[in-house]
């Protein structure tokens, strides 16, 4: 196949289409638009009896009208009533940032990361702001990625000099090998040079775009790399004073043998086919033409979706251009379990309740009406158990029978041991 | 400084980090711009189509995930469905977006060549199109990503969760069908 035309948006066209991508990112998040489950129709019957109680056996969304056919799996029934949980404001931003992904929608990455930024930032301050006048106190980002060798993490913390407006950065890039940890000496713009430091393998300083980077290789291939700006440009305008700290005190905290990316203890693997398979065959309702969408990893460790999509809605693939699918199942680490009963965002839901199967408690989340792309969308519902290995979770809409997502999320094949 | 590659992306994308959507589009925009192309055989409606593909990514964010070191892969495959429900639509309205496309501002800036020549791209586009659609769905599929968008095998096998061997197969067929097809076309 020869001759097919390419172009490139000329840049005014590009600019116009980043600003308007940005600022419709931007709309979202403040209005929560793409998160706010819809209404859901009165899919739960309330009960009184000595404190507020739901039926059991309910849809999501279609009350107590259960969905034909035959059954793999069906509902283990529970002495316990359940609980319903009052709708409440989720502080947004930091406060739910470690929240499962279930909940939030956040990676677990991040999660699993922050603590071991948090651990590499006081490391620094040791070094560079031992009074603790400088240095932000409190990770909140984080950069790395995988270059081929393993882990590269990092994270850039804000400087800040008493009496001044500006913010200057230091940024850390901890790797196995030098490609993941950013420095360009290649690059035209930067200049570096080897240096001498005790107990290094190697160690370089580069300069770039008005900031110096200190890097250290040490013996154990673990590389190093310490970034300084007066300027952090991702958050401010204006410059401060102050961050040209000397090269001795960068490349010892560089060389700190206690800035090491830890290995990743994963928990044990999920067959992705069958959770699909399975989620397929039991959460879609007999009549609903679904496919799994297939375009993910065979095996899950860590994290992992199945999306079952509706085929007359033409979803093949897991994503439309608006519509929410009919169901994703998420798999992920159960890193930091939360008490549930906070959960139940009242701009997502209409009403929750925490159901008791034989001892273990099951988030059901009931969405409340919304419009996609100007349109009334379906509810969009959501069921979650923090089991002991993953946090299983169904997000689906209203055609979804609830006794079946709950015993889902429950199955024990999705909490492998070792 | 850390220079991140696209599994850091990925990962920056899932926790709804919009800095990093920004870095997406900035790093992808033209790929994209030039798979919609590819798709609806017009560089108008391809740039509509770009900018709703990149609203569906961050829609989806949640699953991003880069394959063999890229998000190429990703991003095409949900490009892909906005590309379909896109030319559904364009179908109907065929004839006359040819038109409309002729006095939007952008068209207007060009001389007189530089728009024959975007048709003349149009014009040959639509005819591989043609020609394309008549392979069956998986063909069609691994065809375009291979040999028009540049994805590896690799990326392609693992994008779609099945074999190299079945990828390479299934473009070997594909590329004779398409031979075959557009010889008929030219008889």
């Amino acid at each position: 196949m020869t001759g097919i035309p390419e172009r490139s948006l000329r840049p005014h066209v590009k600019a116009r289409r980043e600003a308007e991508l940005m600022q419709a990112i931007s709309q979202e998040s403040r209005t929560k638009k793409w998160m706010v489950p819809v209404a859901a129709a009165a899919a739960v019957a309330v009960v009184a009896t000595g404190g507020v109680v739901v039926a059991q056996r309910t849809s999501l969304l279609s009350g107590d009208k259960q969905i034909a056919g035959p059954l793999e799996m069906s509902a283990k029934p529970s002495p316990v009533p359940d609980r319903v949980v009052a709708p409440v404001k989720v502080p947004g931003g930091d406060a739910t940032g470690l929240w499962p992904a279930a909940f939030n929608g956040h990676g677990v990455a991040w999660a699993r990361d922050i603590p071991v930024l948090q651990k590499y930032r006081d490391v620094l301050a040791e070094y560079l702001d031992p009074a603790g006048e400088h240095l932000e106190k409190t990770v909140s980002n984080m950069q790395g990625g995988d270059a081929g060798r393993g882990r590269t993490i990092g994270t850039k913390l804000g400087w800040t000099v008493e009496g001044e407006d500006g913010l200057g950065m230091v940024q850390l890039a901890v790797g196995p090998g030098w490609e993941g940890v950013g420095l360009l000496c290649d690059d035209p713009g930067w200049s570096c040079e080897d240096l001498n430091h005790p107990g290094a393998k190697v160690a370089r300083v580069a300069t770039h775009d008005g900031a110096r980077t200190y890097a250290v290789e040490r013996s154990d291939g673990t590389v190093v790399a310490i970034t300084l700006d007066s300027l952090f440009g991702n958050n401010s305008t204006i410059p401060v004073s102050g961050v040209d700290l000397g090269e001795k005190e960068v490349m010892a905290a560089a060389a700190d043998p206690r800035l090491v990316v830890p290995e990743l203890d994963l928990p044990p693997e999920v067959d992705a086919k069958e959770l699909g398979r399975t989620a397929l065959k039991a959460l879609v309702p007999p009549g609903i033409p679904a496919k799994w969408y297939d375009g993910m990893p065979t095996r899950f460790n860590h994290e992992g979706y199945v999306v079952l999509t509706d085929v007359k809605k033409d979803m093949a693939n897991g994503s439309s251009s608006g519509e929410p699918g009919l169901v994703d199942v998420r798999l992920e680490e159960t890193l930091n379990p939360i008490q549930m009963d906070k959960a139940c965002r009242r701009a997502d839901y209409k009403r929750c309740v925490i159901r008791t199967v034989e001892g273990d408690e099951v988030f059901i989340g009931l969405g409340k009406k919304r419009r996609w792309m100007g349109k009334p969308a379906d509810p969009v519902n959501l069921v979650v158990f923090q089991g002991p290995v993953y946090t299983v979770s169904v997000y689906g809409d209203g055609a979804i029978p609830v006794d079946r997502a709950v015993d889902f999320v429950l199955d024990q094949r999705w909490q492998p041991q070792g | 400084m850390v220079t991140e590659n696209d599994s850091g992306l990925a990962e920056r994308l899932r926790r709804g980090d919009h800095e990093a959507m920004a870095e997406l589009f900035g790093r992808y925009a033209d790929p994209v711009y030039n798979f919609c192309f590819r798709r609806v055989a017009s560089w108008n409606l391809a740039e509509d189509v770009m900018s709703q593909a990149f609203l569906e990514v961050w829609r989806v964010r949640e699953r991003a995930v880069a394959y063999d070191g890229s998000l190429m892969p990703w991003l095409y495959t949900v490009t892909e469905n906005v590309c379909r429900n896109a030319t559904r639509g364009a179908r109907r309205q065929n004839a006359l977006a040819g038109r409309l496309q002729l006095v939007r501002l952008e068209d207007v800036e060009d001389h007189a060549e530089g728009v024959a020549r975007r048709l003349d791209e149009e014009r040959r586009m639509s005819e591989l199109l043609v020609a394309v659609d008549r392979l069956g769905r998986k063909d069609r599929q691994i065809l375009m990503l291979i040999a028009w968008d540049g994805l590896s095998y690799l990326q392609v096998a693992q994008a779609l969760d099945i074999p190299v061997g079945t990828v390479r197969s299934r473009l070997s067929r594909a590329r004779k069908r398409v031979a075959a097809l557009i010889g008929e076309g030219e008889k």
